[in-house]
């Protein structure tokens, strides 16, 4: 065994040193291969951008297009990031023309992760049935970055997105409380407020997930969703509540004031923060002495945000505030002396 | 009966010795292949976007507010650049909180002149106790800004200040004369958008700035030091990031997050009482403290590590300086060690308990004086002739060949994966370092992080002189 410790390393070494000689050949003619890339790619761009000024005929962008279909949907994947309008229908057309959507769906069964992520963000640029189609497929994708992203494009298309589907895919320790499918959940939100408002009330769901309804069921600004999120307030998940006051602080509706007044008392210290944030935002003045109770909160956030709101709450919370910086009680002095110092107002 | 002679005894307590330190060489390159491995999958499952405005687009708007926390003692030089790279983050909501901890020199007074500072109140929670503060200050021209002015309390209670006046849900500790690349942040913060409500914390990558281009507080130019010892370091900092730090990450055994660049839910530090005062190694216990806090109340979290997003740093040139960092890194990981002792091997800590304090007792506890004892041992007994030919040879193996291997390996993940070296020669010449590293530089590390040991048991404290040469515009 001590020879093969010897031996194991000296071939492994020499392994190690080849692999890095290899590596560096590599480099020296890959830097000649990435210059040529990049000299394609600008003479593309400047082909593009003559022909969408009329300086180039249709078949000599076509040509261009087909020439090396990477480099090609490298370059729509930058210029759709900033080009808008006709240009980029324009553009589109051209690239539909060429078949690049059907490139960029079969970039969406690639091996490599980038690539089908790539197609699965590119392809919103070229609707058609066969792209919902394939997005829809993508959804199933076992990588969460490719299967949001296609939710993504699905959602900007106008497509109802298979919501339970969509959860399923992403169940696990996390997985559904992730930023980005909220994302998509807001994105869908205009043509599916029913859906969403199923995941809400679905008392089996992770609360998180039911939150990310709520906060994407907020976004839409629809006041028809105040009264269904108001009922959520008195949910047994802290993340649901949660979700319900930072949503109709969003939805800034006195409609909500009822839940709000309730959630003011949560036991759960974010519940209360958000719930006194939220009384701000709407401008529920006859929360007034509500909030400078909660100037005296045990948690901080809940006193700062109280505080906050109170000197959103116009004249009569500014009063409340400087009668509060006065008062006796120390705690609710401080703060109430600070906002107004932030504020400029002391 | 016979008694063995003193011989006898002698030469089987020196075999006794030489197969404990060739079984622990044994288990800490073991250790490094599969450290490996777990890095080389983890590169390939998750390969970078390294298009900014592609990030921009994907990220930008799901992206936490951020603060920037930048504890400064005695750092007029470079501090104003510092905040000023910093300032230019590309990042959608963040704000940037320096912590004046008690500077001697005029870090103060430069920070007021290059941004008008003005003085101004601020309500913060007090969850962390701290040094006093004796005046908080906001930028004129650039509101993102928050200075701090306190008391000396070291850089842990400095942190600690940062956090309380913070009010981003997450907060990034950063060393004020490192360099943050201007999408780390968007990079690093990632993580928290995927798991927001478990993600505890992120680790990035720290690399060697010397021999960098650096114009205004921003690295321009990417290049290798000319200083051997910084060149060392280098493939040093690419071991230990893209090899050691992505494989436990994987493995979800991270036990460290560089304190030079790392990113928290701040509510979870609070929670665990923030950073430990009187510790030389406050990132290594912050961490841990956060695997405790979870463990115990057996609630899902992560930690992990993200090798994309890049933070420079400045690495001593002198072997003097290098080895009182190298002595305390070692005391602080003693410290956190023995602080935590009780974790190791425990089931109630699962994978903590027994990978990660495993890795940190057999590679920072029994690793260097048993290499020491090596380094004394071998040659002596080789010299007297007590020492088979196969035994040297596996010495010699597990001490430099090995050694050499896992160095070459992880600038061979470097390439294949991250390339941000931008010549083919800087590859050869990394190379070249990675192999003369193990023949004195290694050795010599050892001996401080013996030194190390000799003055945890001494029970020494504080950081010692480090003086910074600064980002010299090439």
């Amino acid at each position: 065994m001590l020879w093969a410790i010897w031996f194991g390393s000296v071939v492994m070494v020499g392994v190690a040193l080849t692999i890095v000689v290899c590596l560096v050949m590599v480099r020296v003619v890959g830097r000649g291969w990435a210059a040529g890339r990049e000299r394609q790619q600008a003479a593309l761009l400047e082909t593009l951008l003559a022909w969408l000024d009329g300086r180039h005929t249709d078949e000599e962008a076509h040509a261009a297009l087909t020439v090396n279909i990477h480099i090609t949907i490298e370059l729509l994947t930058r210029i759709f990031e900033i080009v808008r309008g006709e240009d980029q229908e324009r553009l589109a057309a051209l690239a539909d023309d060429a078949r690049i959507p059907l490139h960029l769906r079969r970039m969406l069964k690639s091996r490599a992760v980038i690539q089908r992520l790539t197609a699965a963000e590119t392809l919103v640029w070229f609707p058609s049935d066969e792209t919902r189609w394939a997005l829809h497929d993508a959804i199933g994708d076992p990588v969460a970055d490719v299967s949001l992203a296609a939710g993504a494009s699905l959602a900007r298309l106008g497509e109802k997105l298979p919501m339970d589907r969509l959860l399923t895919m992403r169940q696990g320790p996390g997985a559904e409380s992730s930023r980005r499918l909220e994302d998509v959940l807001i994105r869908a939100a205009p043509r599916q407020i029913d859906d969403l408002g199923d995941i809400a009330c679905d008392s089996s769901r992770p609360g998180r997930a039911r939150a990310g309804a709520i906060e994407a069921m907020a976004q839409t600004g629809t006041l028809d969703v105040v009264a269904p999120i108001a009922m959520l307030a008195g949910s047994l998940s802290p993340a649901v509540r949660t979700a319900v006051a930072h949503a109709l602080g969003v939805l800034r509706h006195p409609d909500g004031s009822k839940a709000i007044t309730k959630l003011l008392d949560d036991p759960h210290w974010e519940v209360r923060a958000e719930a006194a944030e939220a009384v701000g935002r709407i401008g529920l003045v006859p929360l007034t002495r509500r909030l400078m109770l909660l100037l005296t909160d045990e948690a901080w956030w809940v006193r700062f945000r109280a505080g906050e709101s109170l000197a959103d709450l116009g004249a009569p919370g500014l009063e409340a505030l400087q009668h509060a910086a006065t008062s006796g009680n120390a705690v609710a002095s401080r703060m109430a002396q600070l906002v107004l110092a932030e504020r400029g107002l002391s | 009966m016979t008694w063995p002679t003193v011989n006898e005894v002698a030469q089987i307590l020196l075999q006794v010795m030489i197969t404990i330190i060739i079984a622990t060489g044994l288990l800490q390159n073991g250790l490094y292949m599969l450290q490996l491995w777990l890095a080389l999958r983890s590169l390939r499952i998750n390969r970078p976007e390294r298009r900014l405005g592609l990030l921009w687009r994907r990220y930008a708007e799901l992206s936490p507010p951020v603060a920037l926390l930048l504890p400064a003692f005695n750092e007029e030089r470079s501090i104003v650049d510092s905040l000023r790279s910093m300032l230019a983050m590309n990042y959608p909501s963040f704000e940037v909180i320096a912590i004046n901890d008690g500077s001697t020199d005029a870090t103060l007074a430069a920070l007021i002149e290059a941004f008008e500072l003005e003085p101004v109140q601020r309500s913060y929670e007090e969850a962390i106790q701290h040094q006093p503060i004796l005046g908080l200050y906001r930028s004129r021209i650039d509101p993102k800004l928050l200075v701090i002015d306190k008391g000396r309390g070291g850089k842990a209670d400095a942190l600690n200040a940062g956090i309380n006046l913070s009010r981003a849900p997450i907060f990034c500790a950063i060393d004020a004369d490192s360099i943050l690349e201007s999408d780390a942040l968007l990079r690093a913060v990632r993580p928290f958008i995927d798991e927001p409500t478990r993600m505890a914390a992120v680790g990035g990558t720290i690399r060697i700035a010397n021999g960098c281009r650096v114009d205004a507080g921003r690295v321009t130019g990417i290049g290798l030091p000319r200083n051997m010892l910084a060149l060392f370091q280098t493939v040093e900092y690419l071991r230990a990031f893209l090899m050691a730090r992505l494989a436990w990450s994987r493995l979800k055994t991270l036990t460290i997050i560089s304190g030079a660049f790392g990113l928290f839910r701040r509510q979870v530090v609070v929670d665990v009482g923030g950073y430990t005062l009187g510790t030389v190694g406050e990132d290594f216990d912050l961490v841990v403290k956060i695997h405790r806090h979870f463990r115990d109340r057996r609630e899902e979290y992560a930690i992990t590590f993200v090798p994309q997003p890049v933070c420079w740093t400045e690495a001593p040139e002198s072997w003097r300086v290098l080895g009182r960092q190298r002595s305390r890194w070692q005391r602080g990981a003693l410290e956190t060690f023995f602080r935590n002792k009780d974790m190791l091997f425990r089931p109630r800590y699962g994978r903590i308990g027994t990978l990660g304090f495993g890795h940190v007792l057999l590679v920072d506890v029994i690793g260097p004086p048993v290499e020491v004892l090596g380094y004394m041992l071998v040659p002596l007994m080789w010299a007297l002739g007590l020492l088979a030919p196969e035994y040297l040879l596996a010495y010699l193996a597990l001490t430099f060949v090995y050694g050499i291997f896992v160095s070459v390996s992880s600038l061979i993940l470097e390439e294949i994966e991250l390339q941000r070296y931008p010549r083919a020669r800087d590859l050869l010449i990394l190379t070249t370092a990675a192999v003369l590293e193990n023949f004195g530089y290694r050795q010599i590390n050892n001996l401080w992080r013996v030194r190390g040991f000799w003055q945890f048991f001494r029970g020494e404290q504080g950081w010692g002189i480090m003086p910074r040469v600064g980002f010299k515009p090439r």
